[in-house]
């Protein structure tokens, strides 16, 4: 441990984290500085911004994840697959890459129910469910859920019976956790797509269960 | 020790921000709140093709702000401020830089000027789909074999890993030191953080789940003997 190097002490690295002070203070104002420079120093181009913006709004969001448990309530050998190689089998509809390099999918039963975290920062599915809501990234859910997730879900109106066991995952790592609800009573007759009408954001999650056909 | 960053299980952060209409969770929120959201959230997408820094060194930039702003500062502020920090220790933009920026913040003289010299690495609009869907996968070939098996009973060790930075980034979060759980995954090879955070290389690790029954780690509580917490640890955050 002799070549320890201590990050506190060493004055020029601790000065690292506090430059962002010499910059305006009003959020929305210290946003179009750091634009306008990374613009003008060609680090950055507008075009590119543009696209990832419009990405993230119009293209890759929840109803990807939707799609993906959809699937998996139809098609046995689709679910097996997810659930064995769920990176593997999301690819098989093309959603991959940033944030779900590396996806395990959790399955809900009547004696389980899995929810999802992130202490540390805000490590969230993307390309299933697109950039996080943001009560997930809030320092109330993330301090709580691992400490009392029956308390937090409460407030989300999901009340769980005692008899089933709470998985809580705090994605520490660049594995990426998606939950896999159980299909809703009452829905045999519906197709696919219908069905995927009923997956919501939160059943994905943890924190909601899927809507009941009207 | 750890950092303000490292919150599961603080007390004292009241209930969740949630929108409600009736006593019901409504889930309309658009993807970016503020135009300067959406501005901040690309922006930092964006730079990192020519800043060149690992997703890791990304976060213990936004862990390292100081505790006072990382409190107060929304999510995008926070962003924002780790993106300039690290673009001024990459050496991309400079002290005078920001100064000069500020002042003509200040003055609502902001102007964008016709560039001629783009970085060879920045990332073009064409190049925006395929860069997001090929991603920055972290698994990472091993070498030696798994010290652990799914099913071991394994221990946290009960301080901060990180062999190389006094302070660094690490991936074992507080609650968790200490403490004893089961093994129920095994992810084989994947990048340390703790050293890929500080330009260390990948060092490699065999990462596993591991499994804590929330009694060993909160103490008695209520609800379900068996509620339990899992957290991707690597190899040497564990005995």
């Amino acid at each position: 441990m002799s070549d320890k190097k201590n990050v506190e002490h060493n004055h020029d690295e601790h000065h690292h984290y506090h430059n962002h002070s010499l910059l305006p203070e009003e959020p929305e104002l210290r946003v179009k500085a750091i634009e306008t420079l990374l613009l003008n120093k060609g680090i950055i181009n507008s075009d590119t911004v543009n696209e990832l913006i419009d990405t993230y709004e119009n293209k890759i969001g929840p109803r990807n994840g939707a799609k993906v448990v959809a699937k998996a309530w139809v098609d046995p050998e689709y679910k097996k697959r997810l659930l064995e190689n769920a990176t593997k089998a999301i690819e098989e509809l093309s959603y991959t890459g940033r944030q779900g390099e590396h996806m395990v999918v959790v399955e809900n039963t009547p004696k389980l129910h899995n929810v999802v975290v992130c202490t540390l920062c805000s490590c969230y599915p993307w390309p299933v469910l697109g950039i996080p809501p943001t009560w997930y990234k809030s320092d109330e859910y993330r301090s709580r859920t691992v400490r009392e997730p029956r308390k937090v879900l409460q407030e989300f109106g999901l009340e769980l019976d005692l008899n089933t066991q709470i998985k809580v995952w705090d994605s520490t790592s660049e594995m990426r956790y998606l939950v896999l609800p159980m299909r809703p009573a009452g829905t045999e007759h519906l197709s696919e797509n219908e069905l995927e009408g009923l997956v919501t954001r939160n059943s994905m999650i943890g924190t909601g269960l899927p809507e009941t056909p009207k | 020790m750890t950092r303000i960053h490292d919150m599961g299980g603080r007390f004292g952060d009241g209930p969740i921000p949630l929108k409600k209409i009736d006593g019901k969770v409504v889930d309309d929120e658009p993807v970016f709140k503020t135009d300067w959201h959406a501005k901040a959230f690309a922006i930092t997408v964006a730079s990192a093709s020519v800043g060149k820094w690992s997703i890791d060194k990304g976060r213990f930039f936004r862990e390292s702000l100081p505790p006072k702003d990382y409190a107060k500062f929304d999510y995008y502020e926070k962003w924002s401020s780790a993106l300039i920090n690290l673009l001024v220790e990459r050496g991309l933009i400079n002290k005078n830089d920001l100064i000069e920026i500020t002042k003509k913040a200040k003055e609502d003289n902001l102007q964008v000027s016709q560039v001629t010299d783009e970085h060879q690495d920045v990332l073009k609009a064409k190049d925006v789909a395929i860069t997001l869907g090929r991603g920055g996968p972290s698994a990472r070939e091993v070498i030696h074999s798994p010290k652990f098996k799914v099913g071991q009973e394994v221990r946290t060790i009960n301080y901060s890993p990180n062999k190389n930075i006094i302070g660094g980034h690490t991936r074992l979060p507080i609650y968790a030191r200490g403490k004893k759980g089961k093994v129920i995954l095994h992810h084989k090879g994947h990048v340390l953080p703790d050293a890929s955070a500080h330009d260390l290389g990948d060092s490699p690790e065999h990462l596993y789940t591991v499994e804590f029954l929330s009694t060993e780690l909160w103490g008695d509580k209520d609800g379900n003997q068996k509620d339990s917490i899992c957290i991707d640890l690597w190899e040497s955050y564990l005995i």
